[in-house]
């Protein structure tokens, strides 16, 4: 089983196993930095094609195995999610509601409008209803002339869904399946828990910043931010006036989220490079820099929630994984923003190479693989349609079934 | 017939005159469209530069005493063949009402002659504006000297001066940019500016034509700078105008002091009185309240889906010597200046590193742009 998360800064590759036990172990991992990719989306198959090959072969070697298929991540191409519902007639009202009548129910709601260049990447099951019954997580076998069924649809842009599958297969790696990347990090980082509750999770990426909410173990809301990590650095470097990568190491050294953290004249050097000398900078501004652009960020998903009338509803927290999640203090300022408990998420369940994997930058990677093993489990019960042709995703229902059934 | 002689009077209206062999370059790149509305007019003292320009109009001057060539950089020698043809000039331009004179000032020829067109003009009462540029750093003191002298003989006549400071745009390009296609970059600033000051001044009004707003705008201490930006496709007017903005690479504190500008837009389709309103508000905004504002829009079917915007600030306080310095210094500096951590001022583009890509946009910001310059912050 091979998870493969292509990001804009990274790509990383998980080689997993299931062991006697029914753990899943890690026996390879793949790490290189990205190329051609941006904000998400493949902007030059050719660079991500040989990224993509790079960290494959990483992989490969220390697992020992050849990587033949994988289940890949994608953000990008302009992802939009809303809920759909269908309400059908039960086919026998005497004998209840059959996984067939659901399976239509199912069907039935993903016949929306789309945009010529959309496609459907997920139907996600949210509730049922049977006659004046609401809120059913598993209508089977409940009596009832009328099944109605609430779904959310995510969609995205073909062309860039295409042009992620493309370069992954010029790779030499045949794509299993497609899953919009913060379903699967969700999958790594939350507890059961938490997804009962009501919960916000943040993959705070190098090109966008996914999220997720989840509410009475229902996935409201997902969708994705073009801006991240990147966009930090990037800010960095205008306005310290540093090289992009300069940036990216002052960030991670010496950045805080939080100018208060921060005390006056703390300062940072820079190496000589070039012409100019050691120069003072101090940390207070740096943050500054950082603040401002952290804040904008978690601020438009919340504004986006609001709009949607679903962040009054927050239960328990937000969540923050992803490699950008790392900059300290990212929860402190994401609780004054969000006004309510923030954490880091680290992935779950999983064991082998711990020391390598355990981080929040491989949740994407971690939630891919656990994913993965969900669907074959899921295929070999019989229950979901099988995997994607290279070229078409067909419209699946995903893994979600899973939770409910 | 009739469209075409007041077609002609307008023509015979406006003069646009290169002054020196570059000021000759740029007004021999004029696009043909805006072209047709002006009369065009080389004043040279080196014939080769005059043989080959397109200019209806050339005029050697100083036969006698510059014989053909050029001056050479020396101020005298372009004085004295100025009064040579002082008369010849006075013929070539009586007609016109309103002049734009385009040059390089530092050379013998522009820093001479064009202070005294500037007194002659006032003398006929014609309507002048001096589109110049200051010399590169790397060309030395004896012609930033000239540049200076010329630039206060001509403050002390009626015209109009409107001169940008090339280093500056050297400064945002990347050291291993080729120095053709440097060069290239600067003269385009200067067509663009020249383009956006032709189609005002020939716009009928009330939209365009108004002398006095220009004198407005433009006459003062400062220099001025240029910003651009075009897309191609449905995006919204305030967007591109903003992409102008960012483009003049200033940081929010000299915006917030210029004195004035100059819009001008060009679409192919028609904009709405929505949008338009949209857009020059939020040019008032980032600037100041106070400042004057001029805007030409014109419709042009040939740019299809594109709209271009030309902004041309003018009246921008000239701070200090340390950001007028570029990159491309051939003698090496014996001090050096630590960068200023007081004073954002642009190097690089305002989009770094996603220059060039597709621009995120949220409710009419540009998310790529930093949030820092988008708050307007100032960090200490």
């Amino acid at each position: 089983m091979v998870g493969l998360d292509v990001g804009t800064s990274r790509i990383s590759v998980l080689v997993a196993e299931r062991a006697a036990e029914g753990e899943i172990r890690i026996i390879g991992v793949g790490t290189q930095p990205s190329d051609g990719v941006r904000k998400g989306e493949v902007v030059s198959i050719d660079k991500a094609v040989k990224a993509i090959e790079k960290a494959i072969a990483q992989a490969e070697r220390i697992s020992g195995v050849e990587i033949r298929s994988a289940f890949a991540g994608v953000r990008g191409g302009q992802v939009q999610t809303f809920e759909s519902r269908s309400l059908l007639p039960v086919a026998k009202p005497a004998v209840g509601v059959t996984p067939r009548d659901v399976k239509k129910a199912i069907t039935a709601a993903q016949a929306i409008a789309l945009p010529p260049d959309f496609e459907i990447i997920h139907v996600i099951p949210q509730r049922f209803a049977v006659d004046n019954q609401k809120d059913i997580a598993n209508p089977e076998g409940m009596l009832g002339t009328r099944l109605e069924a609430m779904v959310l649809i995510v969609t995205g842009a073909i062309t860039s869904i295409h042009n992620m599958i493309k370069s992954i297969n010029q790779a030499g790696v045949e794509v299993e399946d497609i899953v919009f990347q913060p379903l699967a990090s969700s999958i790594a980082v939350l507890r059961p828990e938490e997804q009962k509750s009501g919960v916000l999770l943040l993959d705070l990426g190098g090109g966008t910043t996914d999220y997720l909410l989840f509410q009475d173990d229902v996935i409201r809301s997902t969708g994705v931010l073009k801006v991240g990590g990147d966009h930090v650095t990037n800010d960095i470097s205008i306005g310290l006036n540093l090289l992009h990568n300069q940036a990216e190491e002052v960030k991670k050294k010496y950045g805080s989220a939080l100018i208060s953290r921060v005390s006056e004249g703390e300062n940072f050097f820079l190496p000589v490079a070039m012409d100019r000398a050691e120069t003072g900078i101090s940390r207070q501004k740096l943050s500054r820099i950082i603040q401002l652009r952290m804040s904008e960020i978690f601020t438009l998903i919340r504004k986006e929630l609001e709009e949607k009338g679903l962040f009054q509803s927050l239960g328990s927290g937000v969540i923050i994984t992803g490699g950008n999640s790392l900059l300290e203090n990212a929860a402190e300022l994401g609780e004054k923003i969000f006004q309510m408990p923030v954490r880091r998420g680290n992935p779950r369940g999983v064991s082998g190479l711990r020391e390598i994997i355990d981080g929040p930058s491989y949740a994407a990677a971690v939630g891919l693989v656990r994913y993965g093993f969900q669907q074959r489990a899921e295929e070999k019960s019989g229950r979901g349609k099988g995997g994607r042709g290279l070229i078409r995703p067909a419209k699946n229902i995903k893994g979600w079934l899973e939770k409910y059934f | 017939m009739k469209t075409e002689s007041k077609e002609k009077s307008i023509r015979e209206k406006y003069t646009v005159c290169g002054v020196g062999n570059w000021g000759a370059n740029i007004v021999k790149a004029i696009n043909p469209g805006l072209r047709r509305r002006v009369k065009t007019m080389v004043v040279n003292s080196d014939l080769q530069s005059l043989i080959c320009s397109n200019a209806q109009v050339k005029l050697q001057i100083g036969k006698k005493t510059a014989a053909g060539r050029g001056t050479g950089g020396d101020r005298e020698a372009g004085e004295k063949a100025f009064r040579e043809s002082e008369s010849d000039i006075h013929k070539s331009l009586s007609g016109t009402e309103v002049l734009i004179l385009v040059t390089g000032l530092g050379g013998g020829l522009g820093s001479a002659v064009t202070p005294a067109l500037c007194r002659l003009t006032d003398k006929m009462g014609i309507f002048t504006l001096v589109l110049a540029t200051q010399p590169f750093e790397f060309e030395g003191k004896k012609k930033a000297a000239l540049f200076g002298k010329s630039l206060e003989e001509i403050r002390k006549s009626d015209s109009c001066l409107i001169w940008f400071n090339l280093d500056r745009l050297l400064g945002r390009l990347d050291e291993n940019t080729p120095y053709g296609e440097a060069f290239q970059r600067c003269d385009g600033l200067l067509q663009s500016a020249l383009e956006s000051l032709i189609a005002y001044l020939t716009a009928p009004p009330p939209q365009g034509g108004d002398c006095a707003l220009l004198k407005n705008i433009f006459s003062s201490q400062g220099e001025s700078v240029l910003g651009t930006h075009q897309e191609t496709g449905s995006r919204k007017l305030v967007s591109i105008m903003k992409g102008a903005l960012s483009n003049l690479f200033l940081n929010v504190h000299k915006l917030s002091r210029v004195r004035g500008c100059l819009i001008q837009i060009r679409s192919g389709k028609a904009s709405s009185i929505g949008e338009l309103r949209q857009a020059i508000s939020a040019v008032a905004e980032m600037l100041n309240e106070e400042v004057h504002l001029a805007f030409c829009i014109e419709q042009d079917e040939e740019l299809g889906d594109e709209v271009k915007v030309n902004l041309l600030i003018g009246g921008v306080p000239v701070e200090n010597e340390e950001e007028t310095s570029s990159p491309f210094l051939v003698t090496m500096k014996t001090d050096y200046h630590p960068p200023k951590q007081t004073e954002m001022d642009f190097a690089k583009m305002t989009r770094g590193n996603f220059s060039g890509t597709e621009p995120t946009v949220k409710k009419g910001e540009d998310l790529d742009i930093p949030t820092f310059i988008r708050r307007g912050e100032k960090l200490a």
